[in-house]
């Protein structure tokens, strides 16, 4: 199921996008960081909300809000940017994600983790690939392969045409 | 570990001497027999194999010196370096690299090399023969050069009758190059020590034009006092009996130091041969050195001086010198994080420490990128030795005009435009230069001509591949690129536009896939590849004479001077080598072009692109902004701006490959205050807005 992540920790990372649980493996999170001035990339898709540096380097950040269709992040206190690195066909990409907040780590083990359902969601259920129970919330486990291709991040959202 | 380290800088250098021999061996071919151009090569492969051996590469220094001692007959004029001849080193080039990369897979080769090599030594002697005086250009003498062994071996009494045995020597200096080594094994203890007695005995090396008899005269008045055994060590005769007079062993057998058994059983604990002799106590370590004179005696002592040249300079590795550019990097950014801090603050001392700061900083980094600056020569070499290759595969004769070798550039551009540039010179070659039975019927000289040009322009480098052939047709250019669905059949293009329809991705006119550019790598990857170098490339052709390749680059991609500008809040920064001016755009100066984005510049119109408009920024346009009068390829651009905040040294860092299709910038830096700002590409901005976004 979430073959993509080692198996060797199953350790989770969740944050809350609008009022939803996502977490993500502590293993793809390379760290966490307040919120900071995003450089606007133009001509990108706009819930690619441009670049930051890092230490030097330069990373995109998306706002998975926007992307998932929930409204665009705006800055507040609890806004965080937790930078991913996803290792990929094409070569590994860091990239920012803004949350609304970030919540803790959770210890989950596969049994834990439900297919999602498919339908009834308001996400597009290809970006979520797994649901678990966890404290009378329901969490969705980001599909990282499916997510953080080339193609989605560089295609316009509906959004873009109006 | 520390000799892992020598040898990995043998295996450093050796590529490098590799690439020279290559080189002169390509030269050689051009003018055959130059001396300096043999003794080029001789020294070369004496040094690889020397230093091959003294840093345990036995295998390369084994192979080697079959090489070495075929060259060292040619510099007698013995030999002649032959087309096949140069062709065997070349590919012998290749296997020792291969050896040098530890591959070892391609030992038949190797062993099919030496035997060649080995039957040229062998055939050598018949040539002689059939050459004496007939043909005067082969460099023999009516005398010809003989080199002699002399033992001289004085009785003890010798000194008894008044001899002075120190003018004999110098006689037989002065009869041609001579190479004495005294053995002094025969000294007794001191008890027993007579000093009027001779102990020493001599071995001579003469090289000479005169006959034995003449060395005999030499001595003929300590004739009755000593043994003297003349031989002769060179000869036609003697050659065809041993394969290469120069093995030492042979050397010591030759001279009954050793028997031949004692050899065999010797060379098999193979490397360091003379001192397993000297220690197994075959042979005194006097006669291996006499032997060891006797092989060095011939070579050409210039090692000395190429070795002296290179102490003035240094050999680091290239990923410290990629770290001291990031370094450099990482301190310009804070450098320019401390200026805005100090022009912000009222403390006059942090401004000046600021200025200081920055002054220091910019001759740091322009220092360090001149470090990783190489001669483009260092990748033309390379395509001598293809353009040899290609031109007898394909049967074609082609001549390589390399002009402005000594431009340099950054070390990790030319690493990258390695591949570009041998892509288009195959496509050259393959698909341009026709057959010299073609060319002599087109009215050509049936040698085609190849040109590779590198010249500065500005912040950039230019590089320029010329060929004399076909050219390009722009009617099946057309026609293949309506067909693929490239173009549709009512296009109108000029002719260079249909030219550069080559560049695009599928585009292939070759009708026939050969082994040379039939690889699926096409022009678009080519112009993708200087792309990536923030490059450009262009094509003009001229049908029936030759077509031409244009390669634009900047000098470095690490840091470069940019000019920062402000639009709306957000910033932007444009590459200053783009930069032609900068001026003022009134409110008036806007009404006045009625809504056109043009402005008037010396009389001429200035199309411009208003970032605001194209990056859709919000605000509003305040009553004067600036326009930045750009160089974009082969037009001229404006772009407008707000505010220009001013130079900028701009530390180039890549967007990642997610932004690839956002062709209008050519990367992202950052800023004093730690945010982002993106880095205009003007040529491709410019690019977009022609075709329509």
């Amino acid at each position: 199921m979430a073959e993509e992540q080692k198996a060797e920790t199953n350790q989770y990372l969740t944050f809350k996008l609008d009022e939803e649980f996502f977490t993500v493996n502590v293993h793809n999170v390379r760290e966490i960081l307040e919120y900071v001035k995003i450089t606007r990339m133009p001509d990108a898709p706009s819930f690619m909300r441009g670049l930051i540096n890092v230490r030097g380097s330069v990373i995109p950040v998306i706002d998975l809000r926007q992307k998932f269709g929930f409204g665009r992040i705006e800055r507040k206190t609890s806004t965080r940017i937790i930078v991913l690195e996803i290792e990929r066909d094409v070569g590994r990409l860091v990239i920012g994600a803004l949350a609304d907040s970030v919540k803790e780590v959770i210890e989950l083990s596969s049994g834990q983790i439900e297919p999602p359902p498919d339908m009834g969601t308001r996400w597009k259920k290809d970006y979520i690939c797994g649901v678990v129970r966890y404290n009378d919330e329901f969490i969705m486990l980001l599909n990282n392969r499916k997510l953080f291709t080339n193609a989605e991040l560089t295609s316009l959202d509906s959004n873009d045409w109006e | 570990m520390d000799e892992e380290k020598f040898r990995e800088t043998y295996r450093a250098e050796a590529f490098e001497m590799l690439n020279d021999l290559e080189e002169a061996l390509l030269e050689l071919e051009i003018q055959p027999g130059v001396p300096k151009l043999i003794n080029r090569i001789f020294r070369t492969l004496h040094t690889i194999k020397g230093s091959g051996k003294m840093f345990g590469f036995d295998d390369i220094a084994g192979f080697v010196h079959a090489l070495e001692s075929v060259y060292e007959e040619i510099r007698y004029g013995r030999l002649t370096a032959d087309q096949k001849l140069i062709s065997l080193t070349l590919s012998s080039c290749d296997i020792i690299r291969g050896m040098l990369d530890g591959k070892t897979e391609d030992s038949e080769k190797r062993t099919m090399i030496t035997d060649q090599l080995q039957s040229i030594l062998g055939e050598k002697s018949e040539e002689i023969e059939q050459l004496p005086e007939s043909t005067g250009k082969n460099r023999i003498k009516e005398h010809p050069i003989t080199i002699f062994r002399i033992s001289f071996v004085p009785m003890q009494e010798i000194f008894r009758a008044g001899n002075n045995l120190i003018p004999l020597l110098n006689e037989l200096r002065d009869m041609g190059q001579c190479t004495v080594v005294c053995h002094h094994d025969g000294i007794p203890a001191i008890n027993e020590f007579d000093p009027e007695s001779c102990y020493l005995r001599w071995d001579i090396i003469l090289t000479t034009h005169q006959n034995k008899n003449d060395i005999r005269d030499v001595f003929i008045f300590v004739e009755s006092e000593c043994k003297l055994d003349i031989t002769i060590i060179t000869d036609a005769d003697n050659i065809q009996a041993s394969k290469s007079h120069k093995l030492l062993g042979e050397i010591l057998v030759d001279k009954k130091e050793i028997t031949s058994e004692e050899l065999k059983e010797s060379l098999r604990k193979k490397p360091l041969f003379g001192q397993i002799l000297i220690k197994e106590k075959l042979v005194d370590e006097s006669k291996v050195e006499a032997a060891v004179a006797e092989q060095q005696h011939t070579r050409n002592l210039h090692y000395d001086q190429s070795t002296a040249l290179r102490t003035n300079s240094l050999r680091v590795p290239a990923q410290k010198l990629d770290a001291l550019v990031d370094l450099v990097g990482e301190l310009v950014i804070a450098q320019a994080r401390l200026s805005q801090h100090a022009s912000t603050s009222e403390d006059a001392v942090a401004a000046n420490i600021a200025e200081e700061v920055e002054r220091l900083t910019i001759a740091l980094r322009d220092n360090t990128i001149s470090m990783r600056m190489l001669p483009i020569d260092t990748i033309f070499g390379k395509f001598k030795r293809m353009i040899r290759d290609l031109s007898v595969e394909l049967n074609k004769k082609i001549e390589l005009v390399v002009e402005g070798g000594e431009t340099e550039l950054d070390k990790t551009v030319l690493d990258q435009l390695d591949d570009p540039l041998v892509h288009i010179l195959r496509n050259s070659i393959d698909h341009g230069i026709e057959s010299p039975e073609e060319r002599t019927a087109k009215g050509k000289a049936s040698v085609a001509t190849i040109g590779v040009a590198a010249a500065h322009d500005g912040g950039n480098v230019m590089i320029r591949i010329t060929d004399d052939g076909a050219g390009l047709d722009a009617g099946s250019i057309r026609s293949r690129a309506i067909e693929q669905g490239i173009i549709s059949p009512d296009t109108e293009l000029t002719d260079d536009e249909t030219f550069n329809l080559i560049l695009e991705p599928g585009f292939s006119t070759a009708v026939q896939v050969t082994d040379v550019s039939g690889r699926g790598v096409g022009m678009d990857v080519v112009r993708r590849r200087v792309a990536v170098l923030h490059g450009t490339l262009g094509i003009q052709s001229e049908p029936g004479s030759g077509t031409a390749i244009t390669i634009k680059l900047p000098l470095t991609l690490a840091i470069i001077d940019g000019l920062l500008t402000e639009t709306g809040g957000e910033m932007y920064v444009i590459p200053q080598t783009a930069v032609i001016k900068c001026f003022e755009q009134t409110h008036e100066d806007i009404q006045k072009a009625h809504g056109n984005d043009v402005i008037e510049v010396s009389g001429r119109m200035l199309p411009y692109i208003c970032l605001r408009t194209r990056f859709s920024i919000k605000g509003d346009v305040p009553p004067s902004r600036r326009i930045i009068m750009c160089e974009a390829n082969d037009g001229k651009i404006g772009i407008a701006v707000d505010r220009i905040i001013g130079s900028y040294q701009t530390v180039i860092k890549p967007l990642g490959n997610i932004y690839n299709n956002i062709e209008c910038f050519a990367g992202a830096t950052i800023l004093g205050d730690g945010t982002v700002a993106l880095i205009i590409d003007p040529i491709k901005l410019r690019q977009k807005e022609i075709s329509g976004n």
